[in-house]
């Protein structure tokens, strides 16, 4: 099975990226997961990626409440970019509150708006998805 | 002589014969010369003895004429007519006139010839009786009658006909003809009933002028319609005479007096009169005439009538006064009024009078009788004793008159309980009154009364009165503005509302709103302030939950992850308990969320929802822990009913009536939830029965919909749903009820808008 090249994972809480971490590796789907602490530091390295001709991570996972850059921040910097489209974003937040959700369907995330704890089953089923798209 | 003397006695004989006679005789010879006569003679024509002997027919003393009063040539004279024709001349009359005709003597001739044995003429005898008298009287009455038929003939309209026995017409004057219609020559000779009798009336005419004729029964003058020639109809006065002409025999003369005017007259007064009387009927108003000499006083019926008497309610006659009027008049205005009357009356009468009073009808009612009279004047303009009046009922419009009268006072008592300033302005802007405690004024009223607003008032604040006393006219609504101004240490506001009544004129009332506007303002800054305080407080109430969601997120990431590689340590009951402890942390900071998403202004975001299919979803994905539980979900919504909702809102709700019918089952028998609605009115009733636990409401009820409030003592109660769900119910409009008893069950009802 074709395992997905990179994750990158953009999560200020060292548990949640401990978390997080962990429970890829136990999908085994992925290579490699990249994590930024916040969303600044995640748009420099998608730019750098760039600038380096290196591949996009395929997924990202997003956190939203962050400093420096918190994740709105991030989506408005990078959606706007073409490359952009070369990765699935998924917000993975805390955060239930529906003002946030409607903010993310302005992004059209709607469907890919998560919250945290993810289960196991849940980023597998995800995965899996993103590897035989329908 | 000789001869004379033979005869002498025969002679005597005749002489006294010739003298005894009434007529004058007088004899000629052959040659005219006149050879005897008597005295009679002598007198009527006027001579003496030794004037006539000797004389012949020609005399320059005296001549004859005619009835004509030509005078004759001596040929045509009797003497010379018996001569030449030898024959007797019957009676004629002549005329005898002596020198220059001054006065003529009327005499009746006749005149014989004597004729000797040869039968020549020897001499004539001429008498001659003196018949001036006779020919006089004849003239004259000849003159008379003449001077009656010229009058008859001339008269206007008034119609001369003469009838004989036979009812033919004998005499037809002038009006007649004009009259009737028919020419005197159409009408001579015909029948009376031929010609102007009508059919209905011939017999009897025929059978009266007959009788009238025969046996002088007498027909008496009276009012007739009789015919014209063209068969109009002819009203006339009719009299009769009876006249006897010397032959004895009887005509019957008709004078006729044409009525068609006076009938037109007649017709047209009594047009009039009804005219006024039907006006007088309709009009509610009674006549009364006072005649001051004697005190009569005369009234119509309807002076009664519009009171509800008949005139024969009253002994009533003229000389019963005013008393009739007094006794009908309201005991209060009784001598009030009288005496107006009475003083009017002892006045010069020159205007007209008019009085206001009030008599009782015979229901009891009071009316209101408005009388007004004039004297009769005089053609000279002089007053008569007469005067003339009317009453009319003007109840209606005095009792409108009253009310209005209140309705003034107690609008004028109303205006002066409200502490306004009230103005009246004319539409160009003209202050024209005021109402106010002038404590409240800042002008003196000279200072604005007659003046204009933008004379009075800043140029700001005068624009925006004559925009609003515009639009108050043209646009027939209250008109609101609102200004302030500056007064000694503070800014006053003010609240003007401008009505229009009429075209013209605006009623602007101006309240002083400084004190509400302060409040206003002070409440606006603690509203602005508590907004803010509530929006920090619900950033802090997010910022909270996401940062305590981020933990328990965490716990329970970890306590997954744990379950995944070392399950054997949640053998461990405190590992189980932490566990338990963190979904429930989790399930608690959840509810706190939806509160705080709770919107109460929600109203924009309803949409029509079918109902079934979302509780038939909803229903879907509790079926696995519903089955566990062993409950009976049975949706009985029907397929078609339609509510109005927000979609979310609805999914929580649902969920949350069916989760609860779960966790609160009864474990003593057969578990069921069964979800029915009703529409009463503008709303439907969502009600989810179920046959669990049971809430005391007694204790409860109160309280039941709180926050963190449970009934249960079940393990798994977290009572924040109840509360969230209310909550929703109301911001879309709702509301929900509970009706429940501890060991039977419960239902819930949730009344949504239609």
């Amino acid at each position: 099975m074709k395992k997905i090249n990179q994750v990158l994972l953009v999560e200020d809480n060292d548990i949640t990226v401990l978390l997080t971490n962990r429970l890829i590796e136990k999908t085994e789907k992925v290579n490699e997961v990249t994590v930024c602490y916040n969303g600044k530091e995640a748009y420099d390295k998608i730019q750098e990626m760039l600038e380096n001709g290196k591949p996009l991570p395929e997924i990202l996972l997003l956190d939203l409440v962050m400093p420096v850059w918190d994740g709105w921040e991030f989506l408005e910097r990078f959606t706007p970019l073409k490359e952009s489209e070369q990765v699935e974003i998924f917000i993975l937040t805390s955060s239930i509150s529906k003002e946030d959700m409607e903010k993310a369907e302005r992004f059209g995330l709607m469907n890919n708006y998560l919250v945290k704890p993810i289960s196991f089953s849940k980023l597998n089923e995800l995965f899996e998805r993103r590897n035989s798209p329908a | 002589m000789a001869e004379y003397s033979q005869t002498n006695r025969s002679d005597r004989r005749f002489r006294s014969l010739l003298e005894s006679l009434n007529a004058g005789v007088v004899i000629h010879d052959a040659n005219t010369q006149i050879v005897e006569f008597n005295s009679k003679a002598l007198e009527i024509l006027g001579l003496t003895k030794e004037q006539i002997t000797g004389k012949t027919a020609f005399d320059p003393h005296w001549h004859f004429i005619d009835e004509n009063h030509q005078i004759l040539s001596v040929d045509e004279y009797p003497v010379n007519r018996v001569l030449e024709t030898g024959k007797r001349l019957p009676a004629t009359l002549f005329g005898i006139c002596t020198e220059n005709c001054t006065s003529v003597t009327w005499v009746s001739v006749s005149g014989s010839p004597i004729k000797n044995p040869d039968g020549a003429v020897e001499e004539i005898l001429i008498s001659f009786i003196d018949i001036t008298k006779r020919i006089e009287t004849q003239k004259n009455l000849r003159e008379s009658e003449e001077r009656f038929r010229m009058i008859f003939e001339s008269l206007p309209k008034l119609s001369v006909q003469g009838y004989n026995k036979d009812r033919e017409v004998i005499y037809w004057n002038k009006a007649s003809e004009e009259i009737y219609g028919y020419s005197k020559e159409q009408a001579l000779g015909r029948k009376l009933e031929e010609l102007i009798i009508p059919d209905n009336l011939k017999e009897d005419v025929i059978r009266d002028v007959s009788n009238w004729m025969d046996h002088g029964l007498k027909i008496p003058s009276s009012e007739l319609e009789l015919k014209r020639a063209d068969g109009t109809p002819l009203p006339v006065f009719s009299n009769h005479i009876m006249l006897e002409t010397p032959e004895g025999e009887r005509e019957l003369y008709c004078i006729d007096i044409d009525l068609t005017n006076l009938k037109l007259t007649e017709e047209k007064l009594r047009e009039n009169e009804e005219r006024y009387r039907s006006i007088i009927a309709v009009s509610n108003t009674g006549a009364w005439e006072y005649n001051l000499e004697n005190e009569y006083l005369w009234t119509s019926p309807e002076y009664f009538t519009m009171l509800g008497y008949s005139p024969d309610d009253f002994n009533y006659d003229f000389e019963t006064g005013i008393s009739v009027w007094q006794q009908l008049m309201h005991p209060e205005d009784r001598d009030s009024a009288s005496r107006r009357f009475l003083d009017y009356l002892s006045g010069e009468m020159k205007d007209p009078y008019e009085n206001y009073f009030r008599m009782v009808h015979r229901d009891g009612s009071t009316r209101w009788i408005w009388s007004r009279g004039q004297n009769l004047k005089n053609p000279d303009g002089s007053p008569t004793k007469i005067v003339l009046g009317t009453h009319i009922d003007i109840t209606k419009s005095k009792n409108a008159e009253e009310e209005l009268k209140q309705r003034e006072a107690y609008l004028s008592s109303l205006l002066k309980t409200i502490p306004d300033l009230t103005f009246v302005l004319s539409r160009d802007g003209t202050y024209l009154d005021y109402h106010a405690d002038e404590s409240n004024l800042l002008l003196s009223p000279q200072q604005f009364l007659g003046k204009k607003v933008s004379d009075v008032m800043p140029q700001e604040i005068a624009n925006l009165q004559m925009e609003a006393i515009e639009q108050a006219i043209s646009g027939r609504k209250l008109v609101e503005f609102r200004y302030s101004i500056p007064e000694e240490d503070e800014i006053h506001h003010y609240n003007v509302r401008v009505v229009a009544f009429g075209l013209e004129r605006v009623i602007a009332m101006i309240t002083d709103i400084t004190d509400s506007v302060r409040n206003l303002n002070q409440i606006k800054e603690l509203l602005k302030k508590e907004e803010e305080q509530n929006l920090r407080l619900v950033n802090f109430t997010h910022i909270v939950s996401h940062n305590l969601r981020t933990h328990t997120a965490n716990m329970l990431g970890l306590i997954s992850l744990t379950e995944m590689e070392t399950p054997e340590v949640f053998e461990h009951e405190y590992l189980r308990l932490i566990k338990e402890s963190s979904s429930h942390l989790e399930e608690t900071i959840s509810h706190l969320n939806q509160v705080l998403d709770i919107n109460l202004e929600m109203g924009e975001n309803m949409t029509e929802i079918r109902l079934k299919p979302v509780l038939d979803a909803i229903i879907q994905n509790l079926a696995l822990q519903a089955k566990r539980s062993g409950v009976t979900i049975r949706n009985e919504i029907p397929d078609d009913l339609h509510v109005r909702a927000v979609p979310a809102y609805l999914d929580s709700i649902l969920l949350n009536m069916l989760t609860n019918a779960i966790k609160f089952r009864s474990d003593q028998r057969d578990s069921y939830v069964r979800i029915y609605q009703k529409i009463t009115g503008s709303e439907v009733v969502l009600s989810f029965e179920d046959n669990g636990l049971g809430i005391d409401l007694d204790r409860h009820g109160s309280k039941l919909f709180g926050m963190y409030k449970t009934f249960h003592g079940k393990k798994d109660s977290k009572g924040l749903g109840l509360f969230i769900s209310r909550y929703q119910v109301e911001a879309m409009g709702g509301r929900i009820e509970v009706s429940s008893k501890p060991g039977v069950g419960t239902t819930f009802h949730i009344y949504l808008p239609l």
